[in-house]
């Protein structure tokens, strides 16, 4: 018996160990399949819960202006989501959310309401909220509020240069101006971080896979102090005539360096477009926008007679007594001379003087200077939706087109052309590219300073000097006196060209008012363009007093020296002496002439009777006193060496109780 | 296991007890009240018990064995926690980097924010507007003095025009 029970426990004894080790088995089998086989697909599972990869945000580069100033900056940004699902009631959600965010508590709620009807488990509250809006979110510590990382791009100055530096979309992508044209330099790459968090989703490890790399950043050419007088002074105008647009390009004649570039009207690129006007606004007219120049394109005129003719500033044009019948087209003049030189031409902006010096150039000859200028093709400016304006093919021509064109008709052009043009005169006769990029830095390297393109030579010198003179006398006895400069010799040439109505194909009595000028006039250090759209007052009485205004910031803010004693000179002008209409209609001329129920006359203008002004240019003190004394003219010299500028000009006609300012330099 | 206790119980009920015992008048009295706690009478008997003759004797094979286990707990505990300290360290410090991490972006984005700012409050039309307000005019350009930065560097201008 004894051995039966013993059997019979050894047997269960046994069969025990046997189920234990069965099961040992199972576990350890599954164990094997777990850790071993299957190992790879469930870390994988485990670090899908626990390890993330995120985003690194590349952040934009920064725009500057020239002197380092930020103009456009990206700085990080919180977005507000929330799960509706998880949130509390609407009313307290938005209780909580719209004080601090700044939001309409009850449209908030609405929206959260709506989102909970509609079972959804994600809505955004607010979009790239300000640090401050965040820190405060981020201290309540409401855990189903969740704020996801964004980039904010800021323009501090807010509508200073918004046309240049243009504006980002909704995905900070550029869609304007700089912005859109360095895109891909701007833009930088995100990168990417593995990002180990525990159950409480707080952060554990994290380790940078593909490190980003962000933007670069751009230096403009733009001074901000000269952007925003530009600005300032271009909104003062058109506000005050109520134009449609305007712009206004300031340049460094020598390398070509925009310094400013003003449009109207303006815009604020932190705002979001909202409506039709306000894409109208962010039209750069400086650039994208071509208009007939009207006389401030005979300065064209006179260089390519300078250049392919014989003529010369004290040659004497007939003016027709202000009117001319141009193969059965009658054209006159805003008011009647007889005979100018082609100086007076210019500082009278005489209509038939013109078509008659471009008559003596010739149609071939005009075209070719007109595209050597640099009309009739982009300048190349890095900013998108430039304009090459309209320049017709000689083919295109009409048997008029020679006298519209020689006084700025029949052709389009845009400020930074003109800008272009006006610059090639104020250096000597060199074509400069339009920079508006200074330098570029990418991350971690040196600043890459962007070369000057190499002007090319398209007059000779002597003739960009003389029809510097002759600009000069443009603001001294012309149309130009209100941009006279205190301090500084000016150049330059007013324009009032007919603006062209496509519905009623006819030009209407308003104008595009410009001015296209330089200063200092013995060594040109700024060009200023300054055109008006739209407003019935004359170039000479509407963008003049803005150049003076631009150019005398500009000439201070690049720490010009003055080359004029400081007496202001008399600025007092007749609205008749401003006039320089291009009348390009056959219309009614005689409506747009001021001061009805003045005599004709025939001849020479009265002011311009009166001893000539010699050419001191080079000479010495003595030899200028003795000149001088001997015509019995009056004379205001400045500093010591040699004569370097006088005004008036040489060879123009010195007013009756003028006096001529010598100044001297070595 | 019975206990003493019980088993003197069980010999006073059967009265196996040598001893007069007035368990009588004991019960008489438990009758008039109720004990508060049942068999108080056996469980809070005391009986002196004298082990002043127990020795402990001395076994050193036990000792060491003793000796043994804790040395072998101690190593093995110091060599998991040897094992287990850098890990545990590093989580820790992987928090605190996490936190830090987070701070230093909390911090580039409060100097982001400060930057704007500063750009914001130097821009020309706030500049304008303040001397407007303190009636301030452009100075003549022979008024502007344009300081070079001294050789040794004791003179430096903020902004460099270019």
């Amino acid at each position: 018996m004894p051995d039966a029970r013993e059997k019979r426990s050894r047997t269960r004894a046994t069969a025990l160990a046997v189920v234990l080790a069965a099961w040992f088995a199972v576990i350890a089998g599954r164990l094997l399949q777990l850790q071993v086989f299957q190992h790879s697909h469930y870390r994988g599972l485990s670090d899908r819960r626990t390890t993330g990869v995120v985003e690194i945000r590349a952040r934009r580069g920064t725009i500057f202006d020239r002197a380092g100033r930020p103009l456009a900056l990206s700085l990080p940004a919180d977005s507000v989501a929330v799960n509706p699902r998880l949130a509390p009631e609407p009313q307290i959600t938005a209780g909580f959310l719209a004080p601090v965010l700044g939001l309409n508590q009850r449209e908030l709620e609405e929206k959260l309401e709506a989102a909970a009807r509609q079972r959804r488990g994600f809505l955004w509250i607010k979009r790239r909220v300000s640090f401050a809006e965040s820190d405060r979110l981020r201290r309540l510590g409401l855990w189903w509020v969740e704020l996801r990382p964004d980039n904010l791009r800021a323009y501090p100055k807010g509508i200073l240069a918004a046309h240049i530096l243009g504006g980002v979309d909704f995905e900070e992508r550029g869609n304007a101006g700089i912005e859109q044209g360095f895109e891909e330099e701007l833009r930088g790459r995100p990168g990417a971080a593995r990002v180990v968090r525990d159950v409480e989703r707080r952060g554990v490890d994290s380790r940078t896979d593909v490190p980003a790399q962000p933007g670069t950043n751009i230096t403009l050419t733009i001074d901000e102090r000269i952007q925003h007088v530009a600005e300032r002074e271009l909104a003062r105008a058109a506000q005050l005539h109520n134009s449609r647009s305007g712009s206004v390009v300031v340049m460094d004649p020598n390398n070509g360096d925009i310094l400013a570039l003003a449009s109207y009207p303006p815009y604020d690129p932190n705002l979001p477009m909202r409506s039709a006007t306000d894409v109208e606004k962010r039209a750069n007219h400086a650039l994208s926008v071509p208009f007939e120049p009207g006389s401030v394109f005979k300065v064209i005129t006179v260089a390519a007679a300078m250049e392919a003719t014989r003529l010369t500033p004290d040659t004497m044009i007939d003016c027709g007594g202000g009117r001319i019948n141009l193969f059965g087209r009658v054209i006159r003049d805003h008011q009647p001379y007889g005979v100018l030189p082609v100086s007076g031409v210019l500082a009278k902006s005489s209509n038939i003087g013109s078509i008659q010096i471009g008559l003596a150039v010739g149609e071939r000859n005009l075209l070719n200077y007109v595209r050597r200028f640099g009309f009739g093709r982009s300048t190349g400016i890095p900013l998108p939706g430039e304009s090459a304006g309209k320049v017709r093919d000689l083919e295109d021509w009409g048997r008029t087109s020679i006298g519209s064109v020689a006084m700025g008709h029949e052709i389009s052009a845009t400020s930074v052309q003109l800008a272009q043009a006006t610059a090639a005169i104020a250096n000597g006769g060199l074509l400069v590219k339009p920079r508006l990029v200074l330098s570029r830095q990418r991350p971690g390297e040196q600043a890459e300073v962007m070369p000057a393109p190499t002007p090319v030579s398209i007059i000779r010198p002597e003739t960009a000097i003389t029809v510097r003179r002759m600009m000069e006398g443009v603001v001294l006895n012309g149309t130009g006196k209100l941009a006279r400069l205190d301090g500084y010799t000016a150049g330059g040439k007013t324009g009032s060209a007919q603006i062209y109505d496509p519905k009623c194909r006819c030009y209407l009595h308003v104008y595009n008012s410009s001015f296209a000028g330089f200063a200092p006039v013995a060594n040109p250090a700024v060009v200023v363009v300054v055109t008006i759209n739209g407003a019935p007052v004359f170039g000479g009485a509407l963008a003049a007093p803005v150049f003076r205004d631009v150019a005398m910031a500009a000439l201070r803010a690049r720490n010009v020296p003055r080359d004029l004693p400081d007496n202001p000179p008399p600025r007092e002008g007749a609205p008749a002496d401003l006039a320089d209409l291009a009348i390009a209609d056959l219309g009614s001329p005689a409506a747009l002439l001021p001061a009805p129920g003045t005599p004709e006359r025939e001849g020479p203008s009265r002011d311009l009777w009166g001893p000539r002004v010699p050419d001191f240019y080079g000479k010495t003190m003595r030899a200028v006193l003795e000149e001088t004394a001997e015509l019995g003219l009056a004379v205001e010299v400045t500093g010591s060496g040699v004569a370097r500028a006088q005004a008036p000009i040489a060879g123009s006609i010195l007013p009756h109780g003028g006096r001529v300012r010598v100044v001297f330099a070595r | 296991m019975a206990s003493q206790a019980s088993s003197f119980d069980h010999e006073s009920r059967t009265g196996r007890s040598g001893t007069a015992h007035p368990a009588g008048a004991v019960r008489q009295a438990a009758s008039c009240r109720l004990p508060p706690l049942p068999n108080e009478e056996i469980y809070l008997y005391r009986k002196p018990i004298d082990n002043s003759g127990v020795v402990r004797q001395s076994d050193p094979a036990a000792r060491g064995r003793c000796w043994r286990w804790v040395a072998t707990a101690t190593a093995i505990t110091i060599v998991l926690a040897a094992m287990l300290w850098p890990g545990a360290h590093a989580l820790l410090a992987g928090y605190r980097i996490e936190s830090l991490k987070a701070t230093q972006q909390l911090l580039r984005a409060e100097l982001a924010s400060l930057e704007l700012e500063e750009a914001r409050l130097l821009s020309p039309e706030k500049l304008d507007e303040m001397a407007r307000e303190q009636q301030l005019i452009d100075p003549a350009p022979d008024q502007v003095v344009q300081l070079a930065p001294a050789a040794d560097g004791s003179l430096a201008r903020n902004l460099k025009s270019r």
